[in-house]
């Protein structure tokens, strides 16, 4: 998708509220995918997701009028189904994220508990593991990685959408990337 | 529980070298470039091959189009269709207004007496109570008719 500039959300934001035919459909096009990125990761339940999706953009038209244009549409739009994912994590009580010692020992504890690399010996086999790897991350740090490569979204847009300092993500994502190398590292030959 | 974030340590600075390389890979990973020598650099390519795998889109087909009309019933509800079945609506209304008018024109004077007629019954208990029913049942209907309007629809 390509990047809309400021004019152009100011453009669709208008014709949404003044109930232009087709522009709120337009603006669920536009950024389903993203909505669809951070709510998946957060909770990864096919069915919740789309719900939560639904909740997302019925939200956001509510809410649109409060839209300042102070950030980019896709940033507002992404803090918003980044809080409604939160919720859902909450009210089902799963942690958000979890604590992180300095070697993340804990975390690659149970990424490695269904990880055999022994058996590991195609590299389609590696990424699979690699992939059930990310999947074991926490909520918090599955959607940063996500947000950062997938999405291509800067740390400062990602600060804007979850609310964390942008220093708490850079370590977040620094931190998750290292613990998913280690994973690999005995594959490869690298020093963890 | 969720409100406490647990804050990562910052980087110290042998980290801040190695992030850098985490960024190398994934610039050389995303602009394609050729495969490198260095193990360190090609495991981090290969976390990040795995970061950038696009996930399965789990969305129905024409969730943007159902959205809208959940959300927005009157910018859907604009073909073809619908424009003729206002114009048929308007067309409706005008007759039903003219019916009316020559109704009350031809037998106006006969509602007007019974009326006239009806009004010392409704002084009576009977009449009070049907009142208050009707009035209830009034009250009901927009309550639930509010209420439906501040839930949001899932």
């Amino acid at each position: 998708m390509s990047e809309p500039s400021p004019t152009d959300d100011r453009a669709l934001v208008t014709a949404v509220l003044g109930n232009v035919p087709g522009a709120f459909e337009r603006l669920v096009r536009d950024y389903q995918g993203l909505c669809w990125h951070i709510i998946q990761r957060m909770v990864r339940h096919p069915d919740d997701t789309r719900e939560l999706c639904q909740d997302t953009f019925l939200r956001v038209h509510q809410c649109l009028h409060q839209y300042r244009h102070d950030a980019a549409l896709k940033s507002w739009i992404g803090q918003v189904a980044y809080s409604v994912a939160r919720r859902h994590l909450e009210r089902k009580r799963i942690p958000l994220a979890e604590p992180v010692d300095d070697e993340g020992t804990s975390l690659l504890e149970r990424i490695g508990d269904d990880f055999d690399l022994e058996a590991s010996t195609a590299d389609a086999e590696v990424s699979r593991h690699l992939h059930a790897a990310i999947e074991g991350l926490p909520p918090l740090q599955r959607t940063l990685l996500t947000l950062y490569h997938l999405d291509e979204m800067p740390i400062g847009e990602i600060a804007g959408i979850t609310g964390l300092a942008e220093g708490t993500i850079k370590s977040h994502l620094f931190r998750s990337r290292k613990l998913l190398r280690d994973v690999l590292a005995p594959r490869i030959g690298v020093a963890a | 529980m969720n409100r406490e974030r647990p804050t990562p340590p910052p980087l110290t600075e042998a980290e801040e070298r190695e992030w850098l390389a985490q960024e190398r890979a994934w610039r050389e990973e995303r602009d394609g470039a050729a495969a490198s020598d260095d193990p360190a650099l090609a495991a981090y390519r290969e976390v990040t091959r795995a970061l950038r795998a696009p996930q399965a889109d789990g969305l129905p087909r024409g969730f943007a189009a159902t959205m809208a009309a959940r959300c927005d019933p009157a910018a859907a509800s604009t073909g073809v269709d619908t424009r003729f079945e206002q114009h048929v609506q308007r067309l409706l209304l005008i007759a039903l207004a003219v019916a009316a008018t020559a109704a009350c024109a031809v037998y106006g004077s006969q509602w007007l007496r019974a009326t006239i007629a009806a009004l010392p019954l409704l002084a009576s208990a009977t009449a009070l109570n049907w009142a208050t029913a009707l009035g209830a049942c009034l009250a009901l209907s927009w309550s639930l008719d509010v209420l439906r309007r501040r839930t949001p629809a899932r």
